[in-house]
């Protein structure tokens, strides 16, 4: 040990020299971190990048109101990292993607293609998988300017929130975030889904009731109060380009579909006494069951969804005469579902759009890639006779028990 | 006489799946999927197998010459000169192999965690760790190793673990990926992805005699199961199409993680696992090398080469003119072409000694 001691104590010496000092130091607060960003498309090619930087203010002090405040820049540039450096000109700290939590297409970039700024997107390591996708109606920088009149006090959370309440309520796809759409766009056969993100009026009453064919169709909820963003509806992608959309009703019925939804709200008409309405909670009861089998011409497809429920609300008087039959809600459920199942399956099948899966166990059906890669999976898609099946099962009726009504007159 | 220090099989296991399984968390599963596309797993498991055919004569000939590690069975069956004419190019493989692991642990821990920092000074600091390593003994290595082991493999498992709502084993189809005739002609290049097996033949000495095959094949056995477990995992979360863009395909997963929301970012504990892994890698392979050099130069000591050694690893580590470079020699020496001097050379001379119907001395 004595004859080391020297050559420690130089190691030692030596050593303070690596120890990191207040000269290379980046302090939490001294970086602009970009919770949401916006993509349009300018003139000649140009690229317009909108970031909503959050402010984050010190910890503790004095300081009253909220600890972040959103500001939204924009740059318009070439590509996406000269908009960043341009857009940095007028911020007084390094934007860092890092907390990045939603990626907004403006929608006629979405319409031309996204697919050439999406590498950047994998490549530049500040960028997480994890990043929600939207699709803006209209432009994405309107987008972001909204996110800075949102009264939540921290947006980043906000925006998290809103995507995974969205995802479970099923009024966008679930499983919108960059892996699964990257997964998709990069994959033979499959289809990526974004939310629609709508923009809306704080002020004003509700807009004027829809007729029962425009509520079927409508491609946003009927709402009013504070809130300027909406999250409602999906945007279909092939081949890096927008090709549809799905209104919010249909995207409940496609995340059944995909197997993504958690829970939804439906109303139908009350099986015994049709002007009455009934109001179920309905939960996938497994995955919906894909398959795929070769025909003589071209492929035939089979999805069998499970789905269980529980009775929520029946709109008639209390203690009314009939009693709700459980096995004609249940065929009522399954007949709308199907119904609902049916319209989506022929949008995809016009657009040769397969966000449900089937290319993925039709690959089971080739040996190897070089037979996969020759299969026109998209024709055969779009020709393919669709069986679809619904079982459905309502074993709930919430905290009141039906048939069990004691009348006194 | 150099003095080695003896450890036990948990030990031996323990050392040989780390040195083994450092791969996963290197560049390897790229390529491994860019050649074989879906059937990436099935290639590893696969050419695993031919991996534990190769493997037999390897453990025949440690089990006849007992207590002799490769080099001195070189010596016994062909002479000196011949000796280090086919023993010679394994060790320079495993020199080799170091330098390409040092240099890919370098550039991951600058592209991961350190983007900042020059890349001399991380290889500089790695270099330094295997030396010291080396200094100590592969006796301190193989225990640390063995301590360390529950909660790395355990790490590394439930960041797996974590991932499952983000799988699909549909990825893993079509089965056959470029076709049958491809996949087996891989699969036997790729029985190269367990070349450190060879290590067991410079790390004899120190284990149990009658131990070996048990050792031997325990890790094999393993290093199979995991590392086909690893790339199937991969490969239902990123279909071919993105798995092969990944310069860090293993830090790309642990990125993705996210469970309910608030379960994210958990890289950080996937490069603490990842570095154990890579360290004792790195360690092992520098240490047999010092040790099998100073051996051929007939060196009463192998501590004195450790600083030149060392300092060759580092020139050789910055050598290498840039990252893809490194990947492409890995993936063609370490991937491809390993199986020569990791199972065709010890099979040779396997063959060689029951021609010569030479035999060590039985030791216990």
């Amino acid at each position: 040990m004595k004859r080391y001691r020297r050559f420690y104590l130089l190691l030692l010496f030596v050593s303070i020299f690596s120890l990191t000092g207040c000269w290379g130091s980046r302090e939490v607060d001294e970086a602009a971190y970009v919770v949401a960003m916006g993509l349009d498309n300018g003139t000649n090619e140009d690229l317009i990048l909108s970031m909503a930087v959050a402010d984050v203010l010190p910890a503790g002090g004095t300081t009253e109101g909220p600890r972040m405040k959103i500001r939204v820049v924009s740059a318009r540039a070439p590509s996406f990292f000269s908009a960043l450096t341009w857009g940095n000109t007028i911020l007084e700290r390094p934007p860092n993607l890092t907390h990045l939590k939603l990626l907004v297409f403006g929608q006629d970039l979405a319409g031309q293609g996204i697919g050439r700024h999406l590498d950047v997107l994998v490549r530049w390591r500040e960028f997480r998988r994890t990043v929600y996708l939207a699709v803006a109606e209209g432009k994405a920088a309107d987008v972001l300017a909204a996110l800075a009149k949102i009264k939540e006090e921290d947006v980043a959370k906000y925006l998290e929130l809103m995507l995974i309440n969205q995802g479970i309520t099923g009024v966008i796809p679930a499983s919108s975030q960059f892996l699964r759409f990257y997964n998709d766009i990069r994959s033979k056969g499959e289809t990526p889904l974004a939310a629609m993100a709508l923009l809306r009026q704080e002020r004003g009453p509700l807009p004027p009731s829809p007729t029962p064919g425009e509520k079927a169709t409508a491609k946003r909820p009927s709402v009013a109060g504070e809130g300027p963003l909406c999250f409602a509806g999906t945007a279909v992608f092939k081949e890096g380009r927008m090709v549809g959309r799905l209104n919010p009703e249909e995207t409940v019925a496609a995340s059944f579909m995909r197997g993504d939804l958690q829970q939804a709200f439906i109303n139908l008409p009350f099986p015994q006494d049709a002007p009455h309405e009934m109001e179920l909670r309905v939960m996938p009861a497994g995955k919906p069951r894909l398959y795929v089998a070769r025909a003589k011409k071209g492929v035939c497809l089979r999805l069998t969804l499970f789905l269980r429920g529980e009775v929520v609300n029946i709109e008639r008087a209390p203690g009314a005469r009939a009693p709700l039959s459980l096995s004609a809600a249940e065929k009522a459920l399954k007949d709308w579902m199907e119904r609902r199942c049916r319209e989506v399956l022929a949008k995809a099948q016009a657009w040769r759009a397969d966000f449900f899966g089937f290319a993925r166990k039709a690959r089971w059906l080739v040996p190897d890639w070089p037979a996969w890669r020759r299969w026109d999976w998209e024709a055969a898609f779009a020709a393919a006779p669709v069986s679809l099946e619904v079982r459905a099962r309502l074993d709930r009726t919430g905290l009141t028990l039906e048939g069990n009504n004691v009348r006194e007159e | 006489m150099i003095r080695e220090g003896r450890f036990g099989i948990f030990e031996g296991v323990v050392l040989l799946l780390f040195v083994t399984l450092g791969k996963i968390y290197l560049s390897y599963a790229s390529d491994l999927i860019k050649e074989n596309l879906s059937a990436a797993w099935l290639a590893v498991l696969l050419g695993s197998l031919i991996a534990v055919a190769w493997f037999l004569p390897l453990l025949a000939l440690l089990s006849r010459f007992s207590g002799e590690d490769l080099i001195g069975i070189g010596e016994k069956v062909l002479g000196p000169v011949g000796g280090a004419l086919l023993v010679g190019p394994i060790l320079f493989f495993v020199f080799f192999s170091a330098v390409v692991v040092l240099r890919q642990v370098g550039e991951t821990v600058i592209g991961t965690a350190l983007p900042q920092t020059p890349l001399v000074a991380v290889l500089i600091l790695l270099a330094a760790i295997a030396a010291l390593t080396a200094h100590w003994g592969i006796e301190s290595t193989a225990r640390v190793a063995s301590l360390a082991a529950p909660y790395i493999l355990a790490g590394g498992v439930f960041l797996f673990f974590l991932q499952q709502p983000n799988m699909d084993f549909d990825y893993l189809a079509p089965l056959w990926g470029p076709g049958g005739k491809k996949l087996l002609l891989n699969s036997f290049l790729r029985s190269s992805l367990q070349n450190e097996m060879v290590l067991l033949g410079f790390l004899a000495p120190c284990l149990p005699a009658r131990k070996l095959p048990a050792v031997g094949l325990w890790s094999i056995g393993l290093a199979t199961f995991l590392l086909t477990a690893a790339m199937a995992v991969g490969q239902s979360i990123f279909p071919p199409a993105v798995a092969t863009e990944h310069t860090f395909p293993f830090y790309e997963i642990a990125r993705s993680i996210y469970v309910g929301g608030f379960f994210e970012r958990l890289e950080m504990l996937f490069i603490l696992v990842w570095l154990g892994f890579a360290l004792l890698s790195l360690s092992v392979r520098f240490y047999v090398f010092v040790v099998g050099l100073a051996k051929f130069l007939k060196l009463p000591y192998y501590q004195p080469l450790i600083p030149m050694a060392a300092l060759l690893l580092l020139a050789g580590a910055l050598l290498l003119p840039d990252y893809p470079t490194t990947i492409y020699l890995d993936n063609l020496f370490r991937g491809r072409w390993a199986w020569l001097p990791a199972f065709a050379f010890p099979t040779l001379l396997c063959l060689m000694s029951l021609r010569q119907k030479k035999k060590g001395n039985a030791k216990g």
